[in-house]
């Protein structure tokens, strides 16, 4: 009983309550990263990292922190972690951190982490934190490199994957490179992917949940 | 929000939507036809590609809608069979199907952005325009009648953005099938010339009966003019939104003829102004659609005076030609803040106060934009601009073209040529070219231009950094394309510039021709050519 | 102790203080580790660069300058070579080169540029790039009046010469003053 409510709270951000899939938290990295797969992934891992410490170090705290001035504790909590990822990632993967830009110090405002920790770290214990904070983490890793993903092969006819710490190439396909519409690369086509990816998810979920107040409804009977 | 076509009483005669559409889908065949003879009489590979743009799009959006609405169609049949379980459920799905196919009316919009295409526009572009146009304008907004925007003009649009430089307006036969090139399409044209007619050669009856290249429906404007009255007659159309696009559009052009000093042909020009750039097909097809106009007939009226103005400015003042198709996406965006306003006054009420008021802001607007802010100028000298280059070029004779190219600015001067080209237009040859002046640095450039003549720089030294080893190649790009003993096709020309006019994209692709070590120089010399072949209208 | 805490005043001031301290000790151990990580790898190419200026190890002692700040100039050093010459050394950036900028070094002595050597740049199959290379010398001897531009390469030629007309105009300067 007690670990499927475990298993739940890491399972459930995935997909069935996906930070910006679903509950369309945290939007603006979504749109400015997916670009690539590269930055993608990258950028997810960040994300994961920040989500992880932030989560444990509050809920490690959250009976001392006095409430009227949690939320600015809070934040200096997590803009501390974001600038140490950005110095670590400026020093050990120097061209992720370069292609990331301006959106590394922007995880500081992400709504999904203050969100997180707000509702759930502050308030549960370090255990179920971790596996809120890894739950959400790869949530919004699996909606942005969707999102890349399609936004790739569009406005370039391929992919490319490389690795960070050393500026490999991994693999590098691009199959139809004639066909490319480069709209996709710009902001017009992020939005565009983006919301189409939303309706398809939305669609599905609405469709799901339906067929099970129906079943439920037949087992009444 | 379905909209009905006309205000109350409802109960008038027995006419269903799907007879109107039909009707319409009729006018619409009869333009595609038309069209489709004209490009035929061009060339057959141009008629083939006519009829294949038109298939294409009107199956992509007929297999997009099927797509879309087969769940939906599945479980109203599942529920049709769980309720008659002597019903087949493959046929009651495909009964649901035709149901909703023929309901949602996609193939208008398939045969309407098809006629939005030129004809040279390539086969996967019309596909993912048309899937575009009908999932994100039509279905993923609920279907007909609840869009807001015009389906084809999206799809129309977002080629426009993505592949641009594709949609090209004259098909070429080559060894490996259709290619395309791009060349001046009187639009254009007229937009290079700021709007005005002088030194351009444009006769009203050749345009009115299609004698030009443009979009598939720009073609026979007098074919779409008849075919508008007849459909106002059979009230499948209303006529206030092309009669007030028209009449507003022709007004301010009017005006602003006047203002150009044209006197009494100001009444001709305008009537060019209007025959050009799909007015009148956007007037008949697409500002009418029922779903995304407003219902009310004052509504209706400000609807289209509102895109006439749009139009107006978009083409004279951002120099777009394809004016029409966002002046009528922006009219469409405004649609329900009209239908608000309008509210409860559709009554003959409104006319005197309203209409009074209405009219002198439209007139002191019309005259306002039109004479106030247009500029006057008719060049005949043709200023042009792309990304670094700059010519001035000016027609000195028959046939005979002065061009001056400057390639780079302020302090930062690349190359310079200043040459006469001599065409042949019958035969789209050039026949001469004759260099008058050039940078004279001292530079490769120089004797590329001369053909080796000039070898020293200004001092009278031999040049420092001389690559002997790319000699030949210059020289031979200097007999191919400058001396010429005997006349050159257009095409050597326009593929050496079709193929990127940014450097890296020469550089790497026509390198043995291009990268002689005089890279500036001969992009602006195959530059100053290809614009004098564009201008003078050879690039059909 | 406990109404001590109880007390607002002293409570909130109190954990943000700690938080906060805490907080900037972590980040200044992140600093710690990985300054020196971004600054060496800086160095290490600054370092290949100075090598292949003057030769390896023939540089005795090297000295920043200051200056006012200008488009193409990053920093200027002077450096002092075995054989006690001073030269001036000007860190320099190429501005609005259409195919990519550069980053490079140029050693100035006696108003001529007398040695040059890129920074980071290992592998650009760019044509003038190819021209300018390190083991090329095209830009040795530069005045300021003699720059030939180099066919084929007009572009990365200008914005070379833009560089160095900034360096020199510096050095020029420098002379006025002494």
């Amino acid at each position: 009983m007690d670990t499927q409510k475990k298993s739940k709270i890491f399972l459930n951000p995935l997909l069935k309550e996906n930070p910006i899939l679903v509950l369309i938290l945290g939007l603006c990295p979504v749109l400015g990263v997916s670009e690539t797969i590269d930055k993608a992934i990258g950028m997810g891992m960040a994300v994961i990292l920040v989500l992880f410490c932030t989560n444990l170090v509050i809920s490690l705290i959250r009976k001392l922190v006095p409430n009227e001035v949690r939320i600015p504790i809070y934040i200096v909590i997590i803009a501390s972690f974001v600038t140490m990822v950005q110095m670590l990632m400026n020093a050990f993967t120097p061209e992720l951190a370069e292609s990331l830009g301006a959106f590394i110090p922007l995880i500081t405002v992400n709504c999904i982490i203050l969100g997180r920790a707000e509702a759930f770290a502050s308030k549960n214990s370090v255990g179920d934190s971790i596996l809120d904070a890894l739950g959400n983490g790869f949530g919004f890793l699996i909606a942005v490199f969707l999102v890349a993903f399609f936004r790739e092969f569009l406005a370039t006819g391929g992919w490319k994957l490389s690795n960070p710490f050393t500026n490999s190439t991994i693999f590098e396909i691009r199959p139809l490179a004639d066909f490319a519409i480069p709209l996709f690369g710009q902001n017009t086509g992020a939005f565009l992917t983006l919301g189409i990816i939303i309706g398809i998810v939305t669609a599905i979920r609405m469709s799901s949940e339906q067929r099970k107040t129906l079943k439920a409804k037949k087992e009444v009977q | 929000m379905k909209f009905s076509m006309s205000p109350a009483p409802f109960l008038r005669r027995k006419r269903t939507t799907l007879a109107i559409m039909l009707e319409l889908t009729i006018a619409l065949a009869l333009v595609w036809l038309a069209s489709i003879i004209y490009y035929f009489t061009i060339g057959t590979n141009h008629g083939l590609q006519a009829i294949l743009i038109g298939i294409v799009s009107t199956a992509t959006m007929m297999v997009v809608e099927f797509l879309f609405y087969l769940p939906k169609c599945i479980k109203d049949g599942k529920e049709a069979v769980s309720k008659n379980s002597e019903l087949n459920c493959f046929k009651e799905t495909m009964n649901a199907m035709g149901y909703k196919l023929s309901h949602s009316f996609g193939w208008v919009s398939g045969l309407i952005l098809a006629l939005l295409l030129p004809v040279g526009t390539p086969l996967y572009v019309v596909l993912v325009s048309a899937v575009i146009a009908i999932l994100v304008g039509k279905l993923l907004f609920g279907g007909f009648g609840y869009n807001i925007f015009n389906p084809a003009i999206v799809g129309r649009i977002f080629a426009q953005l993505c592949f641009g430089t594709s949609l090209a307006y004259g098909v070429e036969e080559s060894a490996s099938g259709f290619t395309a090139f791009t060349g001046a399409t009187v639009t254009s044209q007229l937009s290079n010339n700021n709007w005005m007619t002088t030194g351009l050669d444009i006769d009203l009856w050749k345009l009115l009966l299609g004698n030009y290249q443009g979009t598939l429906g720009e073609t026979f404007t007098l074919l779409i003019l008849v075919i508008g009255v007849v459909l106002a007659i059979r009230k499948v159309i209303d006529w206030k939104v092309p009669v007030f696009y028209v009449g507003t559009l022709y007004l301010a052009s009017l005006i602003s003829g006047f203002c150009g000093g044209y006197g009494l042909g100001s009444f001709e020009y305008a009537l060019i102004q209007i025959s050009v750039g799909g007015i009148m097909f956007g007037a008949v097809f697409c500002l009418t659609d029922p779903v995304t106009n407003p219902t009310s007939p004052s509504g209706k009226v400000i609807f289209a005076v509102g895109a006439a103005l749009f139009t107006f400015v978009i083409r004279y003042f951002a120099s777009a030609p394809e004016g029409v198709a966002y002046s009528i996406l922006l009219m469409n965006m405004l649609t329900p803040l009209i239908d608000r306003c309008i509210k409860g006054f559709t009554t003959k009420k409104l006319l005197p106060k309203w209409g009074v008021i209405g009219g002198i802001m439209l007139a002191s607007m019309v005259l306002g934009v039109s004479s106030g802010f247009v500029n006057h100028e008719a060049y005949d000298v043709e200023y042009r601009k792309q990304n670094e280059f700059s010519s001035v070029i000016k027609k000195v004779e028959d046939n005979v073209y002065h061009i001056e190219v400057q390639q780079g600015e302020k302090g930062q001067i690349w190359s310079k040529v200043e040459m006469n080209v001599t065409l042949d237009l019958t035969n789209r040859t050039v026949t001469k070219i004759e260099i008058i002046s050039y940078g004279a640095n001292g530079g490769f450039g120089d004797a590329l231009l001369t053909g080796g003549e000039i070898k020293f720089n200004t001092d009278g030294d031999e040049y420092t950094s001389f690559p002997k080893e790319k000699e030949p190649i210059a020289m031979a790009f200097y007999d191919k394309y400058i001396k010429l003993e005997s006349p050159l096709a257009f095409d050597e020309y326009l593929n050496l510039y079709s193929k990127g006019n940014s450097l890296s994209a020469w550089s790497s692709e026509a390198k043995n021709v291009i990268r002689v070590g005089a890279t500036y120089t001969a992009m602006g010399f195959i530059y100053g050519v290809c614009e004098v072949i564009n201008y003078a209208g050879g690039a059909q | 102790m406990k109404n001590l805490w109880e007390n607002k005043f002293v409570r909130l001031p109190l954990s943000l203080a700690a938080v906060c301290l805490v907080f900037s000790s972590l980040l200044a151990l992140t600093n710690f580790v990985t300054d020196p990580i971004i600054a060496s790898m800086q160095e290490e190419k600054e370092k290949k660069a100075y090598e292949v200026l003057y030769g390896e190890g023939n540089i005795s002692s090297r000295e920043e300058v200051t200056f006012e700040a200008t488009d193409n100039i990053n920093s200027i050093t002077k450096v002092v070579t075995t054989d006690n010459v001073e030269h001036y050394v000007y860190n320099l950036s190429t501005k609005n080169v259409i195919s990519g900028d550069f980053n490079f070094l140029a050693g100035i002595k006696d108003g001529k540029v007398d040695a040059y050597s890129f920074i980071g740049v290992e592998n650009n199959n760019n044509y003038g790039f190819a021209e300018f290379s390190n083991g090329k010398d095209r830009l040795v001897g530069y005045d300021g009046s003699n720059f030939s531009i180099v066919s084929g390469a007009t572009n990365t030629s200008n914005g070379f010469k833009t560089a160095l007309d900034a360096a020199l105009a510096h050095y020029a300067s420098l002379s006025a003053e002494a």
